[in-house]
């Protein structure tokens, strides 16, 4: 392959155009009206203007992808991770166009991609499942009878796709009807299925997900492992591997469900096997991710490895050339999600121009970000910023860089999440390791920032006000004119 | 703190400050009628008015008892048709932003009189979507009271 068009926006694309620049690809961005300024297309040798800013107008709309990719050259397309990615129609389309689609075969994706189908498979091939049903359905009352045969509390959630979209979890019968117009709507919206089905929901699991990789020869090792427990509205906001809660005997258990998943699947190039794992070292198969993860940069880390690299390698054909036993991690690695949400008004999206921005730095500190000083964050899609991570000896010392980085992460203009990120990384609970999926509701439910700066920022707006005062509005008097000074005079 | 800290503006802008006997730097960025700061590795919003209030929580209400958006968003689900008696805290129209999905409620108990809105139409904050005619205090069934 000799050029790239990345399928995607914000900071995964970013990332993925920068490895495709190391290794001497050329470079196609794709953008829509909101992204005509991005740091994507600003990354990329071309950029194709898609459509307006409506996704389904842009960035979801193969044929306008396919289209850009013909009148650019571009021989391989990366679609990084939502949209496209787990989207069977666009890997079909690529190969009818003759362009390589970096990531699994279309019938992998479609397999792996209806989360009933996966169930199946993974059944089939031995790994522990959670109980739920086999097909997804529209049918409230079909619905009702199986919440009902699971027992509550059961989850909803979308067939069509991962990341927490179009998931609600139901309590009781009461709330099923409501639970499922919203579950549906945002599947929709999310990856244009909007069918649902149920699932038992295990109560306080961690999450656990291993990394696999696959190769065109059959080959499937796995990366081990990044939990992801600490989620708000099933959506993560932080990672960190190793996990805190895996003995050596349960990760290899785990490790070997993962690339049996792999092999029953056919998978070839990355993807993400997730698991539950329950206090007892029980663990159910979630779901198979058939994209890059959002938290993959952890896994890069500690192994030393470039996942998109790889991926492009996979992709053109070569053989992994790595054993098992050659994937040794190295120290402890985080994650942080940074989203424009204010965690305080409940995690409202806080669209805006971001005023001043400035970036932490240091040994293992990693930021993956796709916006700059003076970019105005659209509310059309998800609101990641970027993530911030950081890499380090053991878990404490990554912890405490964390906490300083995310101090050192000035985002001025939209509210962001980076105040909520610093406190849950400082508390005991996280400190201790005891990370499990009802984390953000047990430990921080209502949240609200350390009142204790308040004074001085007071202070420093007042120095800026009166600086820029001074400047700009000096009143005639302090600043006289020659005409006001100069004394008497005559030709 | 009544006395302006010693402070001086380095060259990319940062307001270096000493308080105390420790030094330390802050980012300030000018936002309509306020100024952001961050210092001491957090970030601030402080209006210039009064400089005095925390935020308030934003929850689709404001104090006049209008159903607006606190954010831009799209209307996606309509849950009441007019005639429709609502308690406060009902939900009337779910709105979605970066697609996550908002549920704008009743201040108020009383009977939808008019839906501004329709399905997919974009809506912005001041935007008044649903028309809640109050229930005369007296008029409230307590028994009906959430």
């Amino acid at each position: 392959m000799k050029k790239i068009l990345v399928a995607n926006r914000g900071e995964i694309a970013v990332r993925i155009l920068r490895t495709c620049r190391e290794m001497g690809l050329g470079t196609v961005a794709v953008y829509s009206d909101a992204d005509a300024l991005a740091a994507h297309v600003l990354a990329a040798d071309q950029a194709v203007h898609l459509g307006p800013a409506d996704p389904l107008a842009s960035y979801l709309d193969i044929d306008r992808i396919i289209h850009a990719a013909r009148e650019t050259g571009a021989d391989g397309i990366h679609p990084g991770y939502g949209f496209l990615a787990e989207n069977p129609r666009l890997a079909e389309a690529c190969v009818d166009a003759g362009i390589v689609f970096i990531g699994p075969p279309a019938q992998v994706i479609r397999d792996l991609g209806d989360k009933t189908v996966a169930r199946r498979l993974m059944q089939d091939a031995g790994v522990p499942v959670i109980p739920g049903m086999e097909a997804p359905s529209a049918d409230l009352d079909l619905l009702g009878r199986e919440a009902e045969r699971l027992g509550y509390p059961v989850l909803l959630k979308a067939a069509g796709g991962g990341g927490g979209k179009g998931m609600r979890r139901v309590d009781g019968p009461a709330d099923l009807a409501e639970a499922f117009a919203a579950a549906s709507s945002e599947a929709g919206a999310a990856f244009g299925d909007d069918r649902v089905f149920l699932e038992r929901c295990l109560v306080a699991p961690r999450h656990v997900e291993f990394q696999i990789l696959g190769d065109s020869q059959g080959t499937v090792v796995h990366l081990f492992e990044r939990e992801c427990s600490v989620q708000r509205r099933h959506q993560k906001i932080i990672e960190e591997t190793p996990s805190p809660g895996l003995t050596p005997s349960v990760r290899d258990a785990m490790g070997a469900a993962a690339v049996a998943a792999g092999k029953a699947a056919g998978y070839v190039n990355a993807g993400t096997v997730e698991f539950l794992l329950e206090e007892d070292g029980s663990f159910y198969f979630l779901e198979v991710n058939t994209r890059l993860q959002v938290e993959h940069p952890i896994t890069e880390e500690t192994t030393g490895l470039d996942l998109v690299r790889t991926q492009l390698e996979i992709a053109a054909g070569e053989p992994l050339g790595l054993s098992q036993e050659e994937i040794r991690p190295r120290g402890h690695a985080m994650e942080c999600r940074i989203y424009a949400e204010d965690p305080a008004a409940g995690f409202l999206p806080a669209p805006g121009t971001i005023r001043a921005y400035r970036r932490p730095s240091g040994p293992g500190v990693r930021l993956d970000d796709g916006v700059y000083e003076g970019f105005e964050v659209p509310v059309e899609y998800d609101p990641i910023l970027g993530k911030l991570i950081v890499h380090a000896p053991d878990r404490e010392a990554a912890r405490l860089r964390m906490i300083r980085a995310l101090e050192s992460y000035a985002v001025l203009g939209i509210e962001t999440t980076i105040p909520f990120l610093r406190d849950v990384l400082a508390s005991a609970p996280f400190a201790a390791g005891e990370t499990r999926t009802d984390f953000v509701d047990r430990h921080f439910s209502e949240w609200s920032q350390d009142p204790s700066g308040r004074d001085l920022a007071i202070a420093v707006a007042e120095i800026e006000r009166s600086r820029t005062q001074t400047d700009a509005e000096a009143p005639a008097a302090a600043r006289p004119t020659p005409w006001q000074t100069l004394g008497p005079w005559r030709l | 703190m009544k006395q302006r800290p010693d402070h001086r503006v380095l060259p990319d802008g940062r307001i270096l400050l000493e308080i105390d006997g420790r030094t330390t730097t802050a980012v300030t960025a000018r936002d309509g009628s306020a100024t952001w700061v961050f210092v001491d590795g957090r970030s601030w919003k402080i209006d210039d008015a009064n400089q005095a209030p925390p935020r308030r929580a934003r929850g689709g209400r404001d104090d006049l008892g209008d159903v607006t958006p606190p954010m831009p968003a799209a209307v996606v689900r309509i849950l009441v048709e007019p005639g429709d008696a609502v308690v406060r805290g009902q939900g009337l129209v779910v709105i979605s932003a970066m697609k996550m999905e908002t549920t704008l409620v009743a201040p108020h108990p009383g009977v939808v009189a008019k839906i501004r809105v329709a399905i997919g139409e974009k809506v912005a904050p001041g935007d008044v979507l649903v028309d809640v005619t109050p229930d005369e205090p007296h008029e409230t069934d307590p028994s009906e009271e959430t």
